[in-house]
């Protein structure tokens, strides 16, 4: 593994948890959220926080990919 | 692999979870598991897809250790809700990883028509949506750590399990000690996970909000 892809790889790990962390605060901003009041989910989707947690996501998932096409 | 390292601080800033030496413990045994099993678990390459029986006979289990799952989900404390409804999202990735194989093969040699047509496009996108939402459901536990541990154990535990039974991919390269590593690098990250998830320190803050979360699980 060079260094590049060991660090793009770090950087996706870090954006991850970034997404999870992000996805949390908007989770505890709201209550009751259950597959069975699939409302209070689509509620969450239109957090700002959450939106950002779900752009970490996709910026992690992008590292991801560099980090694996450099090996 | 290293993302429930990051969990501990942006946690700790973020959203105010109580870091103790369980967690921190636990997420460097992971982070050492995940490591050697990257290192050492590079699997042959295996086929690109299987019979239809193979595949509905190991979803089949996956969906029946979900739901198992999710029994003793709402039993146990915050953190092993949080811990147990990420590993049904770990799990569901981890299908979704596995099924990603013939959806892209079919994508190669066929044409997007073929893909869409095929069961397997609609079983990728339905375990990782699913899986979506359980983690979802995993981090409205509050407890981030746990969750975050759980989902990143169980997808490669059960990306590993369906590629060497259903496309065939055998960790046994020369020398065969790299398999036993792998493996027993992935036990490392499961024990690493437990030890997060039974972290007993959290527990009377758990028993404040318990029935609060039971409330919500059942409305």
């Amino acid at each position: 593994m060079s260094a590049l892809a060991a660090t793009l790889a770090l950087l996706a790990a870090v954006c991850f948890a970034l997404a999870a962390t992000l996805w949390q605060k908007a989770a505890l901003s709201l209550s009751g959220i259950s597959f069975r009041r699939p409302k209070s989910l689509v509620l969450l989707l239109t957090r700002w926080v959450w939106l950002l947690g779900l752009a970490a996501q996709v910026v992690g998932v992008l590292l991801q990919a560099a980090a694996l096409d450099r090996g | 692999m290293t993302t429930v390292i990051w969990a501990l601080p942006l946690g700790y800033f973020l959203t105010k979870q109580t870091i103790g030496a369980r967690e921190v413990i636990g997420a460097a045994i992971i982070v050492v598991g995940l490591a050697l099993f990257a290192t050492f678990g590079q699997p042959a390459a295996g086929v690109d897809n299987a019979p239809g029986s193979d595949w509905v006979a190991s979803i089949l289990v996956i969906c029946a250790v979900c739901v198992s799952l999710l029994v003793f989900a709402n039993r146990g404390s915050l953190s092993m809700k949080a811990a147990l409804l990420g590993t049904v999202a770990g799990l569901l990735y981890g299908l979704s990883a596995t099924l990603m194989k013939p959806v892209v093969e079919s994508f190669h040699t066929e044409s997007l028509g073929a893909v869409v047509t095929g069961w397997q496009f609609w079983v990728w996108a339905a375990a990782g949506i699913i899986g979506f939402g359980f983690q979802q459901l995993s981090l409205s536990t509050g407890k981030l750590v746990p969750s975050v541990a759980a989902v990143s154990v169980a997808n490669p535990v059960v990306s590993v399990i369906l590629g060497a039974l259903v496309l065939q991919e055998r960790l046994e390269k020369n020398p065969p000690w790299h398999a036993v590593v792998a493996v027993g690098a992935l036990g490392l990250a499961l024990f690493g996970s437990v030890v997060i998830s039974s972290a007993r320190s959290n527990d009377d803050e758990s028993k404040e909000r318990a029935p609060e979360a039971a409330y919500a699980a059942r409305s």
